[in-house]
């Protein structure tokens, strides 16, 4: 409690260095590493607070109360499904319920117009970010192999692979073996061995409903605590409607919403890490007689370029039992076909992941891919324990039709609720037809019958992304508004391509450079 | 004859006693008989009822009402995902709406309620929702089977009884599992009954003849 002002916030009347909008995969590291500078940080949450062992169970249709679950439409040839297979809610985020994959992208990810004529360059090549990727495949820590095949990091990666793998996960390596194709243990923030209290992980496979024991990675059982104990003061079931903006073009702060009243929060520099919807969209929130279009969308781009993996199932059955329940629920992978092939039958690539599958998990392809009902349903899920699963992470191309935009429907808040536009255009149906195929291939070389493919997306990208020309991108190489030079970018938003690779890492060594970059002017004293 | 299960010895709630103490009250809550529908009217409900039974084969009143009554309280309290289509209705509300069709299109066709039609008399209605073969006003009925059957799908594989029919280990916190590779189980996981795979593959189901059991 504020004693001055009678809420539970302090500072919530003075000016703050830097306010930080969203507590999940990047906005937990922005302020760790202020907080530890010794700024004075305000992180807002528009969730709950969740705690492990008091909110999460071992259950899939419960555990989707994790997801952001305020309106959202959707539109476009290919509505994307939301809820909890791209999002979250409460502190931790998305690394609440994600599978912990945690690949770097590779250096051709930074250089797809020049490289392969498609896309857009980063303003930032690979080994930029590289020192942030092995700072943080050492603290979460990353389990993985001696030798990673791909990419421009081969290992060793700071804990050993997790041994051993699961039925369905050996089934993908079989087959690439008999294809005489590479395949890996996955890289996985999740423990081979116990670090710091937390046990290794014991196979129950509930990555995607919040982990238990504290075997996966989270920013809420990581970052948080180092952050609050750094003196961050963390304001959750606050929900920031917009940031404040002068006739100097700076950011003055935001304001939020808490039990039905507004507050303000005055900062000297605002952070958004709200993800690649709710960035874009609060921004467009932030209109005003200056900014009509929204703030920093001088550009026009804030909401374009929106992105999402395509995360096709490919589904096959073998002659005895798989039990996909078993294993956390990705533990290998290839990405053998991540970038162009030589033939140039596509630009770009896939990663295709081993996936295990709870019963809802399962189910609900089988009902997505075959529409069955009734008996022909029932007698498909008595086979479950049959059935094992391959999934891709598709690349696909930046296109200005796929967006994020204002709606003239209301949330459960009276905001304005986003709209999200997606269509999987040409190169993208290549990749995807590309990655079905190789995943049959796979499963029938391992012995299966594949029975059904089902369409899906995963990782939403994009939306604000990074350049060094202010007309055609919303934030400079380091997250730094090109209108408005206090206001940050620091989550998935900022991507310029979406990469065939899990984006959590490559999201959270961005935002830790550009953590980096705002304390050294804080330190400088320009801000 | 439907083999219902190639698990016939194995009961998930019988392993309940080693999971942690809040996943083991909420799966044993959704054994409790429901409360009367708050969300839905007792017309809908009762639509309801039938309708996931035929889309889930299953005529278990019991398990049926449980089913449904959960859906109905995970709707009353607003517990959806919250994104949809534009020009979809909001799932609560394309649900209510279906509902109401159904028997409006059982009354056109038949000149029964939905309820009071046959097995194969429901089916064929559901069917052509499905096509598209109805003309609903308010909503095309393909967008209110495919909201449906979703709904269906998540609340009646979410039963520990089917859990238990499809063999699927369970929660398994904190006991983890061990014996993960291929061909291995740890000695409570379910086990399959060979005559019962024996004979689904005499009908034609199931993964055929069988190579091996349980080593």
């Amino acid at each position: 409690m504020n004693h001055s002002t009678g809420l539970p916030w302090k500072w919530v009347n003075e000016a703050v260095d830097a306010v930080i909008v969203g507590a999940g995969a990047t906005g937990a590291v922005v302020a760790r590493e202020l907080g530890q500078a010794g700024l004075r940080i305000v992180l807002m949450e528009a969730g709950p607070y969740w705690e492990v062992s008091r909110d999460f169970v071992s259950d899939e249709l419960h555990m989707r109360r994790t997801a952001w679950r305020f309106k959202r439409l959707t539109a476009g040839t290919n509505p994307p499904e939301l809820g909890h297979n791209v999002s979250a809610s409460g502190v931790g985020g998305t690394t609440l319920h994600f599978t912990a994959v945690v690949p770097r992208f590779f250096p051709s990810d930074f250089r797809t117009r020049s490289i392969d004529g498609v896309g857009e360059d980063w303003p930032i090549e690979y080994h930029d970010i590289d020192p942030y990727y092995r700072k943080l495949e050492e603290e979460i820590p990353v389990s993985g192999p001696k030798h990673y095949p791909w990419g421009a990091f081969n290992g060793p990666y700071p804990y050993p692979e997790r041994e051993p793998i699961a039925a369905n996960h050996q089934i993908l390596r079989i087959g690439c073996e008999k294809l005489g194709i590479r395949s890996s243990v996955a890289p996985l923030a999740i423990l081979s061995a116990p670090y710091r209290g937390r046990p290794p992980c014991i196979n129950r496979g509930f990555c995607g409903q919040g982990c238990l024991p504290n075997s996966k990675f989270s920013t809420l059982i990581h970052h948080i605590p180092q952050a609050l104990d750094a003196g961050v003061e963390l304001r959750h079931g606050c929900i920031v409607n917009r940031i404040l903006c002068g006739a100097d073009d700076q950011v003055e702060g935001i304001t939020f919403l808490f039990d039905g009243q507004e507050y303000r929060q005055k900062a000297r520099v605002v952070i958004l890490c709200a993800s690649a919807i709710e960035t874009p969209r609060l921004l467009l929130m932030s209109s005003n007689g200056r900014h009509p279009q929204g703030l920093s969308n001088s550009s026009g781009m804030v909401g374009k370029c929106f992105m999402l993996h395509s995360g096709h199932e490919t589904v096959a059955r073998f002659s005895e039992e798989v039990l996909p329940y078993k294993g956390t629920p990705i533990l290998s992978t290839t990405q053998e076909f991540y970038e162009t092939p030589s033939d140039g039958s596509r630009a770009r690539g896939f990663s295709i992941h081993a996936n295990g599958a709870r019963p809802l998990a399962f189910m609900n392809i089988v009902r997505k891919a075959t529409g069955n009902w009734g008996k022909n349903l029932r007698e498909i899920g008595r086979d479950y324990n049959y059935f094992a699963r391959l999934t891709i992470v598709g690349e696909t191309l930046p296109s200005v039709n796929n967006s994020v935009s204002l709606s003239d429907q209301k949330d459960e808040m009276g905001l304005p609720a986003p709209l999200v536009t997606f269509t999987f255009e040409d190169n993208d149906h290549k990749v995807i037809a590309a990655g079905v195929e190789m995943s049959k291939r796979i499963l029938e070389a391992a012995g299966g019958r594949v029975e059904f493919v089902s369409e899906d997306t995963s990782h939403m990208l994009g939306g604000c992304r990074m350049g060094n020309d202010p007309r055609h991108s919303v934030v400079n190489k380091w997250g730094r508004s090109h209108d408005h030079p206090n206001l940050f970018i620091a989550d998935t938003s900022l991507f310029v391509t979406s990469g065939a690779s899990n984006p959590t890492l490559t999201a959270m060594a961005l935002a830790w450079r550009t953590a980096d970059f705002i304390k050294e002017h804080f330190r400088q004293g320009t801000f | 004859m439907t083999v219902r299960t190639i698990y016939p010895d194995y009961n998930v709630m019988e392993l309940s006693e080693h999971w942690d103490e809040n996943t083991r009250r909420l799966v044993e809550s959704r054994l409790k008989p429901p409360s009367p529908p708050r969300f839905f009217t007792a017309l809908e409900f009762s639509i309801l009822k039938v309708v996931v039974g035929r889309l889930v084969d299953e005529d278990n009143e019991e398990l049926l009402s449980r089913v449904a009554g959960q859906i109905d309280e995970h709707l009353l309290q607003r517990q959806g995902q919250g994104y949809h289509k534009t020009g979809v209705l909001p799932g609560e509300q394309l649900l209510r709406l279906g509902l109401a069709w159904l028997d409006a299109t059982a009354l056109q066709f038949h000149q029964r309620a939905f309820t009071q039609l046959s097995p194969w008399e429901m089916d064929d209605i559901l069917g052509k929702a499905q096509r598209g073969e109805v003309a609903w006003t308010g909503s095309s009925s393909k967008d209110f089977f495919t909201e449906i059957l979703k709904t269906a799908v998540d609340f009646f594989y979410s039963q520990p009884e089917i859990w238990s029919e499809i063999g699927y280990g369970g929660p398994a916190f904190p006991r983890g599992y061990y014996r993960i590779e291929y061909g291995l189980k740890d000695p409570w996981e379910p086990r399959l009954d060979k005559e019962l795979v024996e004979k689904r593959a005499e009908a034609g189901l199931g993964p055929g003849p069988v190579r091996r059991v349980d080593r």
